[in-house]
C-alpha cells in the first residue's frame, strides 16, 4: 500500500512536467502581442515596449524562456513576476486561500445535499422528493451560471439580507452563496446518481436477504445499499472537484472573490505565462492528490478492490 | 437628452424621496438639520467618509497607468503642475501658480512653494525635472513617455543618446522651464495627465514597492496598502495647500470584478456610489435607485472604423454610403434606451468648441444611401469586426441589420476577438471590413481627440487614414495660441467628417447610482466620479 | 444520434448473467431485444420522452415548419417586445421575432449537445474501460493524461485552437469541448469497472478462458454503463450552457449564429426587465435535459436484468 503511494506521488513529477511545457507552448502560440495589449489602445512607444519584452524574456526562443522560468522555480522556488512587476508567489498567496475555501464549501454542499437528496429520492422512488429532484436539476441544468448567481444575490443578499451580496468582508458566510451556485448543477447530477446506483443495489440478492433476515430497512440502506452504490458517487465527486476550479472563473467574478480561478482566466487573456504556469502546477499537484484519495477510498468501499 | 456634466447641471440632486432605508435616519437627522441645501440632511461636518467604486488597477505608478481603474485613483493622490477646470474643461492652476509663454515654445511655470509630498519632502521644480526624466528613460518601461515626446530631447533620451530631456530646466527652485521641439499652445491643459504627477525620490529607488501606498503631493493620502483586488483606502490630506481641498474626510475605494455586483451593493447600501451602471440596468435606475441617480456625458467617443487602405473601402462615397445608412437614434433608442448622445461630430460634446451636428454624412438618409452605395459598387458582402465580452455585440449587430436592410448588401458575417488578438489584425492590416473601436480623452483638448487617431502614420490611426490637409490643419491648430484654437481644430474636423475615415457613432453617457448618504455626485469627461467633491450626509 | 444508439446497442447485446454457450448469442440477444422492448413499451415515461425528443429533433432538422417569421428578418423598431398575438414569444433586442429565433436555435445546441455527448460517451468510455480492464502501467498512463487535460484551463486550450480556426462552426466548437472533457467520462467508467469487475460471473467467464474483448463486451460494460449513461444524459444540457460560454469568451459560435446558449446568454442582464428572453429559451433547454435524463433511466431500467424480475 505504502509502496502504491509513493509510486503515485512520484508519477506527479512526469504529469508536472509535461503539463508546464504545453500550458507554456499554449500561452506562447496563443495570437497577439501581450505587451501590445498591456497598453490597450493608447500604444507605448516603441522603446518602452522593447525594454519589456527584454525585462520578460519574450524574446527568447520558445524553449529558452520555459527553461528561464522553470529553472527560477525549482532553484530558487522563484515563479516571477507580473507584466507589472508584482510577485506571483504574492498572488498565489492572496489567491489559494478564497479558492480552496470557496471549492471546500461547494464540495460540502454538493456531497452532503447530493447524498441525502439521492438517498430520499430512492428510498420513495416516483414519490414528490424523486421528481423534485428530478425537476431542479433539470432547470439548474438549463439555467446559466450568471443567471442562478444574480437570482440567489438578489433574493438572499439584497431582499432578505441574509448574506452578503458579494466580497470576502464578512468571513465565511460570504462563501456561502457562491459556493452553492458553483455546487448547483453537481448537486443534482450526485443526487440523481446515488438513486440511480442505489434502487438497483436495493434490488440486489444481499440486500433482500438482510431485509428478509429482518434487518431494518434504515440499516439495510447505510450499510448494505449506500457502500456498494458510492463508487460513481465518489469517482464524479472527484473529477468535479478538478474541473470546479474552471467553474470559479463565473464564480469568482460575479461574487467579487479575489481566487486563482479568475487570476488564471484574466492572466490567460494578458498572456502572462509566469501566472499561468504559476497556477497550473499548483492544479496539478492537487489533482494528482485528489485522484490518489478517490483511488484509495474504492478500496475502502469495495475491499475486494486492492493496490499492491 | 438632459446634460449632467457639470457640477451646477447634475440632474435630480435637489429633491430627495426618503426609502425605506434612509427614513429612520431622516427623522432624527431632520431635527439637526438647519441651512443644509436639501433641508433633511446636513453635510457631515468633518467631511465624513464614502466608498466608491473602482476596477483592478494595473498599477498605482503615475507614469505608468493609462487605464480608468487606476487614473481615478492617482488623482486623488497627486497634483500636478495644472489642473482641468471641470466646468469650462481649461486648464487652471494647481501646483503652478502662473505660467508664460511668447511663442508656444518655451513655457515658464511659476510653481507654488507651499505644496509638499505627504512624507513632507518639499516638491520643487527639480522634482518635476526628476521625474519626467525618469518617466522617458527606456529602462523604467513607463507606459505615458510618449505623452512627453513634444519636449525638446525626448528623442535622445529614448535612444540612448542623452540621459536627461534637454528642454526640461529648473531654473530655480520653483521656477520649471519647458521648451519644446514645437510650438503647441495645448501644453497646459496636457500637463494634467496623470502621466506628468511629481513623484518623490523614494520612489524611483523602488517603485514595485513605491506603488503599494503611494506618497503623492495630492488631496488625499494613502491610508495603509493598495489591498490587491480588494481595495484602497485613503485620508484627507490637511497639508495641501489648494484652493478647493476635498469634501469628504475618507475615500474607501472598493475594487470590484463585476459591476452588475457593485450595482447591488449600491442597492443594499453597502457601496455609496457607483459611476459606470452597467447598459443593461439603465432602463431600471429610476425604478431602483428614485433621485439618486444622475445621467454625465462623457468624452467616450464610439465610432466604427473603416480599413481605408484596402481596396474594398477606398472610395468615400461608400463611406458616407454607410454613415447615411445607419439610424444612430433609433439605435439609441432602442439597444440603449435613450443612455447614449448619438454622435454627429467627431469632437465629443463636453468640449467647448464640439458642435455636435457638423457631420454632413451622418443624418439618416437610406434612400441617397442605397444610391451611392450602388453607384460605388459597393461589396455585398463583408465582415464586421468587434473585440468580445463588453457588451459591443447588440450595437453592431443593430447596426449590420440596417446596413442589410437599407443597402444592397446580402449578408454581413461577424468576427468578434480577444482584444489582444484584435489589436494585432489591426497592426498587421488584416481587417478587411468596418469595426468598432472607443476612445477616451486622457486630458480635454480637441488636438488629444484626432491627433492620435486620424495624422498620418500615428500610433493609433487604424482606419490608416492619411490625408494632408489633415495633417496641415492639426499642425496649424496645434501651434496657434490655446484662446485661438477653437476654429482651428473645428476645421480639422471638417476635414475628417468630409472623408469620414471613421463612422461617428454615438458618445457615451454615464450613469452614476449612489446611496442617501452622500449627495452632489457627478462625473467628468473621462467618466471619472469627482469623488474630492461629493457631500457626506450624516 | 447514431453513435449514442450504438453504445446503447452494445449495452443491451451484452448478458450480465453468467457466460452461457458463444453460439447460442445471437438468439440470446434477439430475445434481450424484445425484453427490453416490452419493458419500454410498457413504461409511460419512455414514450412521453421519445416524442419530446422526436419534436425536439424535427425542430432541430427543419425548423422551418414551425416558425412563424423569417429568423434573420429583424427591425429595430420593435424592439423588447412582450409576448403577443403576432409575435408568441415577444421580440429580442434586435427586433426579431423570438418564437421563431428559439426555434432555430434548436439546430445548434442540439447539435453541438449530442455531438459532444456522444463522443466522449464513446472515448470516454471505451478510455476508462481500457484503463481499469489492465491496470497497472496502461490505467497509470491514462489516468496522468486525465490529470494533463483537467490541469490545462480549457480557456486556454480553446483560445489558441479557435484563433487559429477562423470560421468556427459547430464542429469546431464541439472538438474543443469533446478535448476537455472526457476525463470525467474516462474516470466515472474507470470507477465503475472497478467495483463490477471483482464480480463472480467475470472471474468464472475468465477461469472458463474467454477472451478480454469477450469478457469487457458481455459482462462488463453492460453491468458498468450506467453511472456513465445516467450522467451523459444530464450532460447534454451542460453542454448546451457551455457552447454559450465559450462564445462569452469570444471562442464560440459567431454571430449571426443562432443557439439557445446565445439565447439564454443575451438575456440574462435582462433578467428583471424583460425575463420572457429567458425564460422561453429556458423551457426549450430544461424540456431537452428532462426528455434526455428520462429516456436514460428508462432504458436503463428496461435494461437492468434485476428490475425486470419485479
Amino acid at each position: 500500500m505504502t509502496g502504491y503511494i509513493i509510486r503515485r506521488l512520484l508519477q506527479f513529477i512526469p504529469v508536472l512536467l509535461v503539463a508546464t511545457l504545453i500550458v507554456y507552448a499554449m500561452v506562447f502560440l496563443m495570437p497577439g502581442d501581450p505587451i501590445r495589449a498591456l497598453a490597450g489602445d493608447r500604444p507605448m512607444s516603441e522603446q518602452v515596449q522593447a525594454q519589456l519584452r527584454d525585462q520578460y524574456n519574450l524574446d527568447d526562443p520558445f524553449l529558452v524562456q520555459y527553461g528561464k522560468y522553470m529553472w527560477g522555480v525549482f532553484t530558487q522556488g522563484d515563479f516571477g513576476t507580473t507584466f507589472q512587476g508584482r510577485p506571483v508567489l504574492d498572488i498565489i498567496r492572496q489567491g489559494l486561500p478564497i479558492t480552496l475555501t470557496l471549492a471546500a464549501v461547494a464540495f460540502v454542499f454538493q456531497a452532503v445535499i447530493g447524498t441525502i437528496a439521492g438517498i430520499l429520492a430512492a428510498v420513495y422512488k416516483d414519490s414528490f422528493v424523486d421528481r423534485f429532484v428530478q425537476v431542479s436539476l433539470v432547470i439548474v441544468v438549463a439555467l446559466p451560471t450568471l443567471a442562478i448567481a444574480f437570482l440567489l444575490q438578489l433574493t438572499f443578499g439584497l431582499n432578505l439580507g441574509w448574506f452578503p451580496i458579494a466580497g470576502t468582508r464578512e468571513g465565511f458566510v460570504s462563501y456561502i452563496l457562491p459556493g452553492i451556485v458553483l455546487a448547483a448543477v453537481s448537486t443534482g447530477i450526485v443526487a440523481r446518481m446515488l438513486r440511480s446506483e442505489l434502487i438497483e443495489a436495493l434490488q440486489s440478492d444481499y440486500v433482500r436477504t438482510a431485509t428478509a433476515k429482518g434487518m431494518k430497512r434504515s440499516r439495510v440502506v447505510t450499510r448494505h445499499g449506500l457502500r456498494n452504490s458510492l463508487i460513481p458517487v465518489v469517482t464524479f465527486l472527484g473529477a468535479d472537484l478538478a474541473t470546479m476550479l474552471a467553474g470559479t472563473v463565473l464564480v469568482e467574478s460575479v461574487f467579487n472573490m479575489q481566487g486563482l480561478g479568475g487570476q488564471v482566466f484574466r492572466s490567460i487573456q494578458a498572456q502572462e505565462n509566469t501566472i499561468v504556469v504559476g497556477i497550473v502546477i499548483l492544479f496539478v499537484l492537487f489533482y494528482v492528490v485528489v485522484n490518489l484519495i478517490v483511488d484509495l477510498l474504492y478500496a475502502v468501499l469495495d475491499p475486494r478492490i486492492r493496490y499492491d | 437628452m438632459t446634460s449632467a456634466s457639470m457640477p451646477a447641471g447634475s440632474l435630480q440632486r435637489s429633491r430627495r424621496i426618503s426609502t425605506a432605508a434612509g427614513g429612520a435616519l431622516t427623522v432624527v437627522l431632520a431635527a439637526a438639520a438647519c441651512g443644509s441645501d436639501n433641508g433633511e440632511y446636513e453635510a457631515s461636518a468633518d467631511g465624513g467618509s464614502l466608498s466608491t467604486y473602482t476596477c483592478e488597477p494595473q498599477n498605482l505608478q503615475p507614469g505608468n497607468n493609462t487605464e480608468n481603474c487606476g487614473s481615478r485613483v492617482l488623482q486623488q493622490l497627486f497634483t500636478g503642475l495644472t489642473e482641468v477646470d471641470y466646468e469650462t474643461y481649461e486648464a487652471q492652476p494647481a501646483m503652478a501658480s502662473d505660467w508664460e509663454t511668447e511663442d508656444q515654445v518655451v513655457w515658464t511655470f511659476e510653481l507654488s512653494d507651499e505644496y509638499t509630498f505627504h512624507n513632507g519632502d518639499p516638491v520643487t521644480a527639480q522634482t518635476f525635472v526628476d521625474t519626467w526624466n525618469w518617466v522617458v528613460d527606456p529602462d523604467n518601461a513607463q507606459a505615458t513617455a510618449n505623452f512627453h515626446d513634444k519636449f525638446l530631447g525626448y528623442e535622445d533620451v529614448v535612444n540612448g543618446d542623452a540621459e536627461e530631456m534637454e528642454g526640461v530646466r529648473a531654473v530655480d527652485d520653483y521656477t520649471l522651464e519647458i521648451e519644446l521641439v514645437e510650438p503647441f499652445g495645448q501644453l497646459p491643459i496636457v500637463l494634467t495627465y496623470n502621466g506628468f504627477y511629481p513623484m518623490p525620490d523614494v520612489a524611483f529607488e523602488d517603485m514595485d514597492a513605491f506603488q503599494n501606498s503611494p506618497i503623492g503631493n495630492g488631496r488625499y493620502q494613502m491610508d495603509g496598502e493598495w489591498v490587491r483586488d480588494t481595495e484602497i483606502n485613503m485620508n484627507r490630506y490637511e497639508e495641501w495647500p489648494g484652493e478647493d481641498p476635498g469634501s469628504p474626510e475618507r475615500i474607501e475605494w472598493r475594487i470590484y470584478s463585476d459591476i452588475e455586483t457593485a450595482y447591488l451593493d449600491v442597492q443594499a447600501g453597502e457601496l455609496d456610489i457607483l459611476g459606470e451602471v452597467p447598459p443593461s440596468r439603465i432602463a431600471q435606475v429610476e425604478e431602483d435607485f428614485g433621485d439618486n441617480y444622475s445621467q454625465n456625458e462623457s468624452s467616450r467617443f464610439v465610432y466604427i472604423g473603416l480599413p481605408t487602405y484596402q481596396e474594398d473601402w477606398e472610395d468615400v462615397d461608400l463611406r458616407r454610403a454607410l454613415s447615411m445608412a445607419m439610424d444612430r437614434e433609433e439605435i439609441n433608442e432602442q439597444i440603449f434606451e435613450g443612455a447614449m448622445t448619438p454622435a454627429y461630430g467627431i469632437l465629443p460634446p463636453i468640449l467647448p468648441m464640439s458642435r455636435n451636428d457638423a457631420c454632413e454624412y451622418c443624418d439618416f438618409d437610406p434612400e441617397q444611401a442605397a444610391e451611392l452605395y450602388e453607384e460605388a459598387g459597393g461589396p455585398s458582402e463583408f465582415t464586421m469586426y468587434t473585440d468580445v465580452g463588453t457588451g459591443h455585440n447588440e450595437y453592431v449587430e443593430a447596426i449590420a441589420n440596417q446596413w442589410m436592410a437599407n443597402l444592397p448588401i446580402d449578408d454581413i458575417t461577424f468576427q468578434s476577438l480577444e482584444f489582444a488578438q484584435y489589436l494585432d489584425l489591426h497592426d498587421s492590416g488584416d481587417v478587411t471590413g468596418p469595426y468598432r473601436l472607443g476612445w477616451l480623452l486622457a486630458y480635454p483638448s480637441a488636438q488629444y481627440a484626432m491627433e492620435p487617431l486620424y495624422t498620418s502614420d500615428a500610433a493609433s490611426n487604424y482606419a490608416g487614414y492619411s490625408s494632408e490637409e489633415f495633417d496641415n490643419a492639426i499642425r496649424e491648430a496645434n501651434f496657434a495660441d490655446a484662446d485661438d484654437a477653437d476654429e482651428l481644430y473645428q476645421a480639422a474636423e471638417e476635414q475628417l467628417l468630409e472623408d469620414l475615415p471613421v463612422l461617428p457613432l454615438f458618445f457615451q453617457d454615464y450613469f452614476i447610482v449612489h446611496t442617501d448618504r452622500v449627495d452632489n455626485v457627478y462625473s467628468d469627461l473621462s467618466s471619472y466620479v469627482r469623488v474630492e467633491d461629493v457631500d457626506v450626509l450624516e | 444520434m447514431t453513435e449514442l444508439n450504438r453504445s446503447r446497442a452494445v449495452a443491451s447485446a451484452g448478458d450480465p448473467a453468467p457466460a452461457p454457450e458463444p453460439k447460442k448469442r445471437s438468439q440470446k440477444d434477439a430475445s434481450l431485444w424484445m425484453d427490453t422492448w416490452r419493458s419500454l413499451r410498457k413504461n409511460p415515461w419512455f414514450l412521453i420522452s421519445t416524442v419530446l425528443l422526436l419534436v425536439m429533433i424535427t425542430m432541430a432538422l427543419f425548423p422551418q415548419l414551425f416558425a412563424t417569421h423569417d429568423p434573420r428578418e429583424c427591425f429595430l423598431g420593435r424592439s423588447r417586445q412582450e409576448p403577443s398575438a403576432e409575435h408568441w414569444f415577444g421580440t429580442d433586442i434586435q427586433g426579431c421575432d423570438y418564437y421563431t429565433r428559439v426555434i432555430y436555435g434548436a439546430g445548434n445546441s442540439i447539435a453541438v449537445g449530442v455531438i459532444v455527448t456522444s463522443s466522449i460517451l464513446v472515448f470516454g468510455s471505451l478510455l476508462g474501460l481500457i484503463a481499469a480492464y489492465f491496470g497497472g502501467w496502461v490505467d497509470a498512463l491514462l489516468m496522468r493524461v486525465t490529470d494533463l487535460i483537467f490541469a490545462i484551463p480549457y480557456l486556454l486550450g480553446a483560445l489558441v485552437f479557435l484563433a487559429v480556426q477562423q470560421d468556427r462552426n459547430v464542429w469546431d466548437v464541439a472538438f474543443i469541448l469533446i478535448v476537455f472533457t472526457w476525463p470525467t467520462m474516462a474516470r466515472l467508467m474507470r470507477g465503475s469497472v472497478f467495483s463490477v469487475i471483482h464480480n463472480d460471473y467475470v472471474t468464472a467467464a475468465r477461469a472458463l478462458g474467454a477472451g478480454p474483448v469477450t469478457i469487457m463486451r458481455r459482462h462488463i460494460v453492460p453491468n458498468a454503463l450506467g453511472p456513465v449513461v445516467g450522467y451523459a444524459a444530464v450532460y447534454t444540457g451542460i453542454i448546451i450552457g457551455a457552447e454559450a460560454t465559450l462564445t462569452f469568451l469570444g471562442v464560440g459560435l459567431q454571430l449571426p449564429a443562432i443557439s439557445w446558449g446565445l439565447q439564454l446568454n443575451d438575456a440574462q442582464n435582462y433578467l428583471q426587465q424583460m425575463p420572457h428572453l429567458l425564460t422561453f429559451p429556458l423551457i426549450f433547454v430544461a424540456i431537452t435535459v428532462f426528455a434526455f435524463t428520462t429516456m436514460g433511466e428508462a432504458l436503463r431500467d428496461a435494461l437492468d436484468p434485476k428490475s425486470k424480475k419485479r
